[in-house]
């Protein structure tokens, strides 16, 4: 169903804010792994992991779904369909692995925000660089599907070209 | 390159022709490089056993917290 324009670009508008917060908040996000993981300062490293944790189901979780929500109710709501065109379909893959991933990870930052809040554990036991390599990965991947949603990549899927001859012929 | 606005989806591809046009070069070498990063991500996970909270956590405090640890084995 093809939304009415002033709906359209009210989609659009939810869905840029939400996709470019998300990055934003991935980029924020890996400061405070960077910190986590090289701070020589003990208490700053516990108190960068506790804040990853919160910052991952406060800010990021709830980003990456609102982007998922918008962003097929954009595509399914305008002519550019879900499956018609090859850049949909892979920002499409990009949002769904990531937050898949992203809600997957939430876990391990518990066990580390655990971690930083036992005053048994140490310094050498806090250091970890697994925050810093996911967290690149997600701005990397997130960087790639903010350039296919700029450029739109011409190209479209046999299931969209059938679609679009019915609609010719 | 082309400016035309394209926000709405409105600018129809070339659909003449009764078979469905090849998949572009950029979507081939997308499609490869993610197959690639799969296979190596399919490949860390079955070479290192475990890939979770454990795998972050010393050998100490994963004992200390087995049945927490244990839970994340399967993500």
């Amino acid at each position: 169903m093809i939304l009415p324009l002033a709906a359209r670009r009210l989609a659009l508008t939810a869905h840029v804010t939400t996709s470019v917060g998300w990055l934003g908040a991935v980029i924020g996000f890996l400061a405070l792994a960077v910190v986590g993981a090289s701070s020589h300062d003990e208490q700053t490293a516990r108190s960068a992991y506790i804040a990853m944790d919160s910052t991952a189901w406060f800010v990021l979780v709830p980003l990456a779904l609102a982007s998922l929500l918008t962003g097929l109710v954009q595509s399914l709501g305008s002519k550019w369909g879900l499956f018609r065109h090859y850049w949909v379909l892979f920002k499409l893959a990009i949002t769904v692995v990531a937050t898949a991933i992203l809600l997957l990870y939430t876990e391990t930052l518990n066990q580390m925000a655990e971690l930083a809040r036992d005053p048994a554990s140490t310094s050498a036991e806090l250091e970890d660089p697994s925050p810093v390599l996911h967290t690149t990965a997600a701005l990397v991947i997130l960087i790639a599907a903010t350039a296919l949603a700029v450029f739109k990549p011409r190209g479209v899927t046999p299931y969209g070209w059938r679609k679009l001859r019915g609609r010719t012929f | 390159m082309d400016d035309r606005d394209r926000s709405d989806g409105v600018d129809a591809p070339n659909i003449t022709g009764d078979k469905a046009p090849p998949a572009p070069t950029w979507v081939k070498v997308a499609g490869a490089i993610a197959l690639i990063l799969v296979l190596v991500v399919v490949i860390a996970l079955l070479s290192g056993g475990k890939h979770g909270p454990g795998r972050h956590l010393s050998t100490v405090h994963v004992a200390s917290q087995a049945p927490i640890a244990e839970g994340h084995e399967r993500a």
